[in-house]
């Protein structure tokens, strides 16, 4: 399994339905438990990539929230108001009290697929692995189907360079050949010769 | 010839860079360092608090090869931003050459000899 959204997390079982956030915590778990697992620092970009992680993977069907929140980002407890609350006109987490607690970069049918497609297990503070695991199981044994098709954000292929078009910062050696400071060459065009 | 020696000290207060900010992590199983550059977006009246929107992932493994790009694809627009790309991004090639732990502006942890 490939989440479309590249990050600091650790991928266990495919089959699982249990996605576990440790919020400011270090964790491991068993990884035929839990499909995918990590720590989460901030109330808006880490909220982000959570939500565009789960809702492509449409098996996941419980968030565990646990470990120590975050002081000041309030992750865990954005978290937790954007599930229940969803996000206002202008993209912020309503009931949130994070510091900067707004969505910027996933749409509203990604966040309502997560709101449906997921249901939190509120753990917030516990860093105790062995409970942990102890709740994991009772979860597991509440198996739920799959919900739908995976929903995926899409990162488009951006050919290199495609910003340096000036001539400016570059260096001619010849007449049909430009060098820019980084040793890239390229072909002038015709008409800038 | 009297050429100045000056002691170097650390600036008090953060500026931001106006063009944005990066977000650095090691990918392990992709053995790759992985830069996700978001543009300021700013959300309150006072300009103090911003957000950021995804403008460009950079993939790489040698911090030479990503800050070319970062410079090539002009994505900042002050010298301490550079700068601390530099510092952060040579720590991630270290991290991913010694499969050592990487956290964004935290001190690389060195393995102890065996």
């Amino acid at each position: 399994m490939m989440y479309p959204w590249r990050g600091e997390f650790t991928l266990g079982s495919q089959d699982s339905q249990i996605a576990i956030d440790t919020l400011s915590s270090k964790m491991d778990f068993p990884p035929e438990l839990v499909a995918i697992w990590g720590q989460h620092k901030t109330e808006n970009l880490g909220i982000e990539k959570i939500v565009a992680n789960v809702v492509s993977n449409p098996n996941i069907r419980y968030l565990f929230l646990c470990g120590e929140e975050v002081r000041g980002h309030r992750s865990g407890q954005s978290l937790m108001s954007l599930h229940a609350n969803g996000i206002d006109g202008n993209g912020r987490i309503i009931g949130a009290n994070g510091a900067v607690p707004y969505i910027e970069n996933i749409g509203s049918e990604a966040i309502a697929r997560f709101r449906e497609q997921v249901e939190l297990i509120c753990m917030i503070g516990e860093t105790h692995l062995p409970a942990i695991v102890k709740r994991i199981h009772e979860i597991a044994a509440a198996r739920k189907p799959p919900i739908g098709e995976p929903l995926i954000m899409e990162f488009a292929e951006r050919r290199t360079s495609e910003r340096m078009k000036s001539l400016s910062g570059k260096i001619s050696f010849h007449k049909d050949l430009l060098v820019d400071p980084y040793l890239d060459v390229e072909v002038m065009e015709a008409e800038k010769c | 010839m009297k050429v100045e020696v000056l002691e170097a000290t650390k600036s008090k207060r953060l500026v931001k860079d106006p063009y944005g900010f990066f977000t650095i992590f090691v990918d392990k199983p992709r053995k790759e360092i992985v830069v996700e550059f978001y543009e300021q977006v700013t959300k309150d009246e006072d300009d103090k608090f911003a957000t950021g929107k995804l403008g460009l992932v950079l993939c790489g493994t040698t911090a030479e090869a990503i800050c070319h790009t970062i410079a090539r694809e002009e994505l900042v627009s002050r010298f301490d931003h550079a700068a601390y790309l530099g510092r952060e991004l040579q720590k991630a090639e270290i991290a991913l050459k010694h499969k050592l732990n990487y956290t964004q502006d935290e001190e690389l942890v060195l393995k102890p000899k065996k």
